[in-house]
């Protein structure tokens, strides 16, 4: 038995071929039919914009690979695999088991350490698990999976700091403000990123929004949108000493807030810090002043500097997520080890316990004048006798076969113990595939 | 057991030193969190591994000498350190506490012991000088706490200015929260300075009959009480707070500092064996 995984991701494959392998969510009960209908034990589809990936376990690796190549070939109706080869990848063994809980981590994305695969990897595994394809090997992979992205994102700071300028804004406001609720915010101009800074820093708990724009009909049509304030441009600078967050995105040449104009508005505000975000180019406001006391001016170079600053945060967590990832994949091979020997200790355990049974019962005859106390007594300490008994070879039962002596280690105790010799499957006994 | 505690109080002091660098590393790039943790877990465990056997060798507590109070101090703010780490997941304070625990320590090693306080000999209110010298010493920690959420409120303030992006940036909570921690500690600190004080007033009263004798160290230290008080109700009364109060409770524990190093040995009263 053996795991394999055969996939294409947007590293591998360009969109073309990505879209027409995305499977969409009225197709996915008619693909899961198909893959339970594969000659593999069992199975999982993994599918986003991104990538898709066929996890299964089946007799041979490379029969498996081969079988899940043709599957994913007919679900992007080639005519022929070969046709789909080159954008493919193919993983078996433990190499597989590395690949899916990178996945799960987010490290294997576009955006390294985003959450968003997380969740369509534990979607992949609930939809192949209803379509009953999931067994005994693939439902301990994935919710292995599940639990080791969610590790990552708790024990490392992977998946934080943002990674788009719209939200870079709103990082750097809380870096000064303790929460943004009930703050005030400004927006001059309606472009496409200072709305989408808004909608940020509204679900960060800003609660009133301003809108100036050239053209108030604008402004009010995008206050009714997102549920703000508009006002003309003629009483910007009355409203600017109210506001502890102002977005500046407006087509003008000149500059918008000039320096006496914030300079007065600082005043005001005695010394409540404001922060200026100036996301238009040519910029709307006066570089100048960044020099007042009180005031944190950001351009748009300024937040793309941000972000890639917090990209290579991001990727010197990821350090710390490859080793997470070894680790479990390290508890998961040990799992598949003690599988092999898991029928072993059944027989043995069964043994043990049926000549305890036997025993107990043949001395009870033996000693009728015994009290139920005194019975329940003796029976309790032939259980804790034959679990203390039996602890140690099962520990070392399982330890031979983490390190690959599993056939030694069951032949041994079949033969002290006189037992049949009964092995489990050698699952993905060689990492390699 | 005098060469056992010589060498642990070396080896604190050198372990702290070790941190204090570390830390300071930590301050401009990663890669030295965990020897920064590390050793100022194993030189914590070391300090009171020494406190333990100073207090025995002594047989007394740990405030008759020079030495012996900014032992016990450093202690106290390594441990509130560690604590922060323990429970916050967060060692930013660190590059600010250890190096100064470590300058207190290794001058507390280097200069020669001055000898013993004599309040030991008097026969009068012991209470009175205990609460003087507790309280005080307490109050000094929550100072230095407000030094150091001043201390790291300007760094983060000149990172979101110059627009530096490193680790201190992304570990350290709001400038606001800061501000707010610091005013805190300083408002916890200034109350047991002047509990402290009143103690030290009473003491003096008790023996010399009259409020406080023209000391340097009596007079430096209103000078400091004063600052810190001018601190509370500009806060308090003007909601000032921001880049001018973090200066001010740097400047405030400054002045602590020099009081505490420089002024105690010009003091006929306060200092340390005479």
């Amino acid at each position: 038995m053996q795991i394999g995984m055969v996939g294409l991701n947007y590293k591998t494959a360009p969109v073309e071929i990505r879209e027409v392998l995305a499977v969409p969510a009225a197709e996915l009960p008619a693909a899961l039919e198909r893959l339970n209908g594969l000659a593999v034990s069992e199975s999982v589809l993994l599918s986003t914009c991104n990538r898709t990936e066929v996890y299964a376990v089946g007799q041979d690796a490379q029969e498996t690979c081969a079988e899940l190549t043709q599957y994913l070939a007919e679900l992007g109706r080639f005519p022929d695999p070969e046709g789909l080869r080159p954008y493919l990848y193919q993983k078996a063994g433990m190499d597989a088991v590395t690949h899916l809980f990178r996945v799960a981590c987010g490290l294997d994305s576009m955006v390294i350490g985003e959450t968003q695969i997380l969740g369509q990897v534990r979607d992949s595994y609930r939809d192949s698990d209803q379509a009953g394809t999931v067994g005994k090997v693939l439902h301990q992979l994935f919710e292995q999976a599940i639990a080791v992205g969610k590790r990552a994102h708790t024990e490392t700071r992977i998946g934080q700091n943002a990674v788009s300028v719209s939200y870079a804004a709103v990082e750097l406001a809380k870096k000064v403000f303790r929460s943004l609720d009930g703050r005030r915010c400004m927006a001059i101009g309606a472009g496409e990123t200072a709305k989408l800074t808004v909608r940020h820093l509204q679900a960060s708990g800003v609660r009133e929004i301003i809108i100036a724009n050239r053209t108030l009909e604008r402004a009010r049509c995008l206050a009714r949108e997102i549920d703000g304030i508009a006002i003309p441009m003629s009483e910007l600078p009355a409203y600017l000493q109210q506001v502890d967050v102002v977005i500046s995105s407006t087509g003008s040449a000149d500059y918008i807030l000039t320096l006496p104009m914030v300079a007065e508005a600082v005043r005001h505000r005695r010394g409540r810090p404001i922060f200026l975000f100036d996301i238009a180019v040519p910029r709307d406001i006066d570089p100048q002043v960044a020099t007042l006391d009180g005031v944190f001016l950001y351009d748009i170079d300024d937040l793309q500097a941000v972000v890639t600053a917090n990209l290579k945060e991001r990727a010197e967590e990821a350090k710390l997520v490859e080793r997470i990832v070894a680790e479990e994949v390290d508890k998961f091979r040990t799992w598949t080890a003690s599988l092999e020997v898991v029928p072993t200790i059944r027989q043995l355990r069964d043994k043990v316990e049926a000549i305890r049974q036997r025993e107990v019962a043949r001395t009870f005859n033996r000693l009728p004048d015994l009290t139920d106390r005194e019975r329940a007594v003796i029976e309790a300490m032939t259980v804790t006798l034959v679990n203390k008994i039996l602890n140690a070879p099962t520990q070392r039962l399982k330890g031979m076969a983490d390190q690959g002596e599993a056939d030694l280690a069951i032949e041994t105790v079949a033969r002290l113990f006189d037992l049949p010799l009964a092995k489990g499957e050698p699952l993905l006994r060689e990492g390699r595939g | 057991m005098g060469l056992l505690l010589a060498t642990m109080l070396a080896a604190t002091a050198a372990l702290y030193t070790l941190s204090a660098v570390a830390h300071l590393f930590y301050l401009f790039r990663r890669g030295f969190e965990g020897v920064a943790r590390c050793a100022t877990r194993i030189a914590w465990g070391a300090h009171t591994v020494s406190l333990v056997l100073l207090v025995v060798h002594t047989g007394r507590a740990p405030v008759h000498t020079h030495f012996e109070f900014s032992f016990l101090l450093t202690w106290l703010l390594a441990a509130g350190h560690n604590l922060i780490d323990l429970f916050r997941k967060n060692q930013m304070a660190g590059p600010i506490v250890i190096p100064l625990v470590a300058v207190l320590q290794v001058v507390g090693v280097a200069l020669p012991t001055p000898g013993i306080a004599h309040f030991g000999d008097m026969q009068l209110p012991n209470a009175l000088v205990g609460w003087h010298i507790w309280v005080t010493m307490l109050g000094y920690g929550f100072f230095v706490a407000s030094f150091v959420a001043g201390a790291l409120y300007l760094l983060q303030e000149r990172n979101l200015r110059v627009k530096r992006w490193g680790p201190l940036y992304y570990r350290l909570p709001s400038l606001e929260v800061l501000d707010i921690w610091g005013g805190r500690f300083v408002y916890v600190g200034f109350s047991l300075m002047t509990i402290g004080l009143a103690a030290g007033i009473a003491f003096a009263q008790e023996i010399w009959q009259h409020l406080w004798r023209l000391d340097p160290k009596v007079l430096f230290t209103l000078l400091v009480w004063l600052l810190y008080a001018g601190y509370l109700l500009m806060r308090n009364l003007w909601g000032w707070g921001g880049r001018k109060a973090a200066w001010w409770s740097v400047i405030g524990t400054v002045g602590l500092l020099i009081n505490y190093l420089v002024v105690n040995a010009l003091s006929s009263l306060h200092r340390y064996g005479v």
